[in-house]
């Protein structure tokens, strides 16, 4: 009697969590789908402007200077083309403040020799905090490039250097191998012309660069890369972007702003004693003490995303370095959930509270469990005969079928709106890749942010090394 | 279950099928545009050069496709380049042909709907008609209760040479954020240069702060000695921004009779009024002028006792009552400032970066102002 109890216990609970993972996959897609309307409707309500030309007479008389600060580790293949890109962007007053982490590369006697460095002294205010600062060095050849050398400290420490630094009131923090558009700039600062009280920061969106041809620091032409991790990569950066993003800006629970390519106001960013040390997660754990601080001095803000001004960033190409990468980006989510874990559905912090942080509890932290949860569990219970393998197929096909419609949606919001994608034959890679990524891809993923939280409960703070093989060469390649 | 079971299998087909309905759009939109797209550029030239050969009177007007909007805006466009190197009949035949299959009735109706972007670019098409019609839609337009629309329908009606409505500016000036109120400078900027009046009502009618700041500036850009004194009056403003802006566009505009201001604002309470002051009297003043600034010498802000001193070392090496010339050598761009050293000084960088391109040593001082008191407490420090 007592067994058949247990063998009864056993059954239910196993069944109860097959529901619990139903439940949870539902509602990921259900809120996937409310993405691609809200993204689609914003798109089409305020598609962005096709002519930067257009852009630059309405503005370029009234915009704000901006600080790009670059910060650079290891970057020796890639730091000559971005900086050059930098210094070749279409806006009329802007700064580049390129920022030497303690690189033990050549980094720093890269761009030494490049761009012809001599010293120079500036004065700052230490408003937020960071790692020593062994020089600081204007070029002879370019007026607009200004280098910080400093000892190592992080992605943050630098950018903190750079904000010190900084003397304009909008600051664009990227990463040193991060191609900019032109015009990036120049439409990314439009929201803080339009709404200057509320707007304290913009993210634009981060696009793959594997397979563009890009010379001298300028993206040349398009194209898909022909590894596959970097097509699915591709399809799931027009994802992440192109919907979640966008949808959750609309909404107003915008959390995060891509560390590659982000626009703040720097007065905003000293109120909160710039970026956090001893997380790597800095982007996105910004962007929610700036929600909370702007919240708990009940001062009206906004965090904007917009779909067009685009950064083009190198992605991985082996297992190895996008495991680590995205173990990484894991475990910055999950330090930024607990050390803001306050906000979670706490009425004070509104929509930000309940719809920000909770997407990243439900996709970000039970999200990758519960789906791997499934992946075991259920033919687990169809060994054990309490699920019929019908359901388990049933299940498993309208999980791939919806994620495959929601790739789809994003790849036809794109054509229809922004149009990046080159050729057809690079439009049915993405969307051969929309279908093949459900099978191997997305579970790998689901595994890597399990070990990124594997990572945080062991307290791991490393970044992790990782290798890039720079644009020149990536050029080559797609040639 | 087996209705479950049924569902779901129901929602995947649909789902699927939905999946490959999209895709196959997709490259069959993408095929057609680029088969479209492929004949563009050439399509585009032969437009370009049939619309120029017709406005020099070389060719009968040419036939023009304009039955679907892309069409339509791709003669438009066009036509837009075209007119750049056109002037006198040549441009009224162009604009006539343009008006003889209604693309500047299509550009109203575009005008008034549909997404704000596409009626923006609608409205600013509108500059290639330039009768009396477009004229009055574009005042229409202006009283648009939509920033955009508003802003759109001013700029155009200054680009096809009608001063904006009078009325919708000063309605425009009463919106107080910063974005409205840097339009509204551009578009002052750019009235004061034909016509005064729109400006110096904004002055009279007693707006608010920011609007007020920003059309002194853009007064003071038109160095029109005609709005003096609507600029002097503002010198006695209650608000020490507002008098620190009056005296800034006072020293743009830079008549010879407008040191007196200066000297009056050196005694003001304002430290910025009294930067601005010494900076002016620094440019415009005469040697006889060094008395009134010797006292700022002890003035418990370290930026103007600097600033002061500069301005005695320059009036010490200045002709007699030679206002003028220090303005024009600053116009040249050899004021002391453009010889400043940049890295010497944090502040001098910032005045650097801060300068708009191509300005040389007019650097907007004002924009740097923010900073002073930083400046000030780190010399303290």
């Amino acid at each position: 009697m007592t067994g058949f109890s247990l063998l009864d216990l056993a059954v239910t609970v196993a069944r109860s969590i097959g529901w619990m993972v139903i439940g949870g996959a539902l509602l990921q897609n259900l809120t996937y789908l409310g993405q691609l309307f809200v993204a689609q409707r914003a798109l089409s309500v305020e598609p962005p402007e096709p002519h930067s030309d257009v852009l630059w007479r309405r503005s370029a008389a009234v915009v704000p200077p901006i600080t790009l600060m670059a910060p650079a580790y290891n970057e020796e293949a890639t730091v000559e083309n971005s900086v050059l890109s930098l210094l070749a962007l279409d806006y009329p007053r802007f700064e580049v403040i390129v920022i030497n982490d303690g690189s033990k590369d050549q980094t720093f006697e890269t761009l030494k020799r490049r761009f012809d460095l001599e010293p120079v002294q500036r004065d700052y205010e230490p408003a937020a905090t960071h790692a020593r600062i062994r020089g600081v060095y204007r070029s002879r050849a370019h007026d607009k490039l200004l280098v910080i050398d400093k000892e190592n400290g992080g992605k943050a420490d630098a950018l903190n250097a750079g904000l010190n630094l900084a003397r304009t009131p909008i600051v664009c923090s990227m990463d040193a191998d991060s191609i900019l558009e032109p015009d990036s700039l120049l439409r990314a600062v439009q929201p803080f012309i339009e709404d200057p009280e509320r707007v304290v920061a913009v993210g634009g969106t981060v696009r793959v660069a594997n397979g563009c041809r890009i010379k001298d620091g300028r993206l040349q032409t398009v194209g898909v890369s022909r590894n596959p991790l970097a097509v699915f990569q591709t399809v799931e950066y027009l994802r992440a972007f192109l919907l979640a993003r966008l949808a959750w800006s609309r909404l107003g629970v915008l959390t995060i702003i891509s560390g590659a390519f982000g626009l703040f106001r720097r007065s905003a960013l000293i109120e909160i004693g710039g970026y956090a040390h001893g997380t790597v997660g800095e982007d996105m754990e910004l962007v929610v003490r700036l929600h909370r601080r702007a919240i708990e001095t009940g001062d009206s803000h906004r965090v904007v995303f917009l779909p067009e001004p685009v950064c083009w960033t190198e992605v991985p190409e082996s297992l190895a370095v996008l495991g680590r990468q995205r173990a990484r980006w894991h475990r910055g989510a999950i330090e930024t959930f607990v050390r803001h874990g306050a906000m979670m559905m706490n009425p004070k912090y509104g929509r930000v509270g309940a719809i920000g942080m909770g997407q990243v509890l439900l996709f970000d932290l039970i999200g990758p469990m519960l789906e791997l949860v499934g992946y075991t569990l259920m033919p687990l219970m169809w060994a054990l005969g309490i699920l019929d393998v019908e359901y388990l197929i049933a299940f498993f096909a309208l999980s791939i079928f919806f994620g495959i419609a929601i790739s789809m949606g994003a790849l036809a919001l794109e054509e229809a709106e922004l149009r990046r994608v080159s050729h057809v034959s690079d439009l049915l890679r993405l969307a051969g890749a929309a279908v093949l990524e459900n099978f191997g891809y997305r579970q790998l993923n689901s595994w890597w942010r399990l070990v990124g939280f594997w990572q945080w409960m062991r307290g791991v703070k490393s970044w992790g090394e990782m290798t890039r093989k720079g644009f020149s060469a990536a050029a080559t390649d797609a040639a | 279950m087996s209705n479950l079971l049924e569902f779901i299998w129901s929602l995947s087909a649909t789902l699927a099928a939905l999946s490959c309905g999209v895709m196959a759009a997709l490259i069959v939109a993408r095929l057609i545009r680029q088969s479209r797209d492929r004949r563009l550029p050439a399509l585009s030239v032969r437009l370009v050069l049939d619309l120029l050969a017709y406005s020099k009177g070389e060719i009968e007007a040419p036939k023009l496709a304009v039955r679907t909007r892309h069409e339509r805006d791709l003669v438009l466009k066009s036509a837009l380049d075209v007119a750049r190197a056109l002037d006198g009949a040549s441009l009224e035949r162009l604009v006539g042909l343009m008006r003889s299959v209604s693309l500047d009735v299509h550009c109203r109706r575009l005008a008034v709907r549909g997404h704000i972007p596409d009626r923006v670019a609608a409205i600013e098409n509108l500059r290639l008609f330039r009768d009396a019609e477009t004229a009055s839609f574009l005042q229409q337009l202006q009283a648009s209760p939509h920033f955009r629309i508003c802003v759109a329908g001013m700029r155009t009606s200054i680009e096809v040479g009608r001063p904006p409505d009078l009325e919708a500016v000063l309605k425009l000036a009463e919106r107080p954020e910063g974005a409205r109120s840097l339009a509204l400078f551009k578009i002052v900027e750019v009235c004061v240069h034909a016509n005064l009046t729109p400006a110096l009502a904004i002055l009279a009618a007693g707006l608010p702060r920011e609007s007020h700041v920003m059309t002194l500036k853009a007064i003071g850009t038109s160095r029109s000695p005609l709005a003096l004194r609507a600029i002097a009056r503002s010198t006695n403003d209650i608000d020490p921004e507002v008098r620190a802006a009056a005296i800034t566009a006072l020293r743009a505009i830079g008549a010879a009779d407008i040191a007196p201001y200066f000297v009056a604002a050196l005694r003001d309470v304002d430290w910025r009024v009294r930067l601005k002051a010494v900076e002016g009297l620094g440019q415009c003043g005469a040697p006889e002028d060094r008395a009134s600034i010797e006292p700022l010498l002890n003035d418990s802000v370290w930026w103007i006792r600097f600033r002061a001193g500069e301005a005695l070392e320059r009036l010490a090496r200045a002709e007699p009552s030679s206002g003028a010339s220090a303005l024009k050598t600053q116009d040249e761009g050899k004021s002391p400032l453009a010889a400043a050293p940049v890295e010497a000084s944090p502040v001098a960088e910032d005045l650097a970066m801060l300068a708009p391109p191509g300005a040389g040593a007019k650097v907007r001082l004002d924009q740097v102002w923010q900073r002073l008191p930083r400046a000030a407490n780190r010399l303290a420090s």
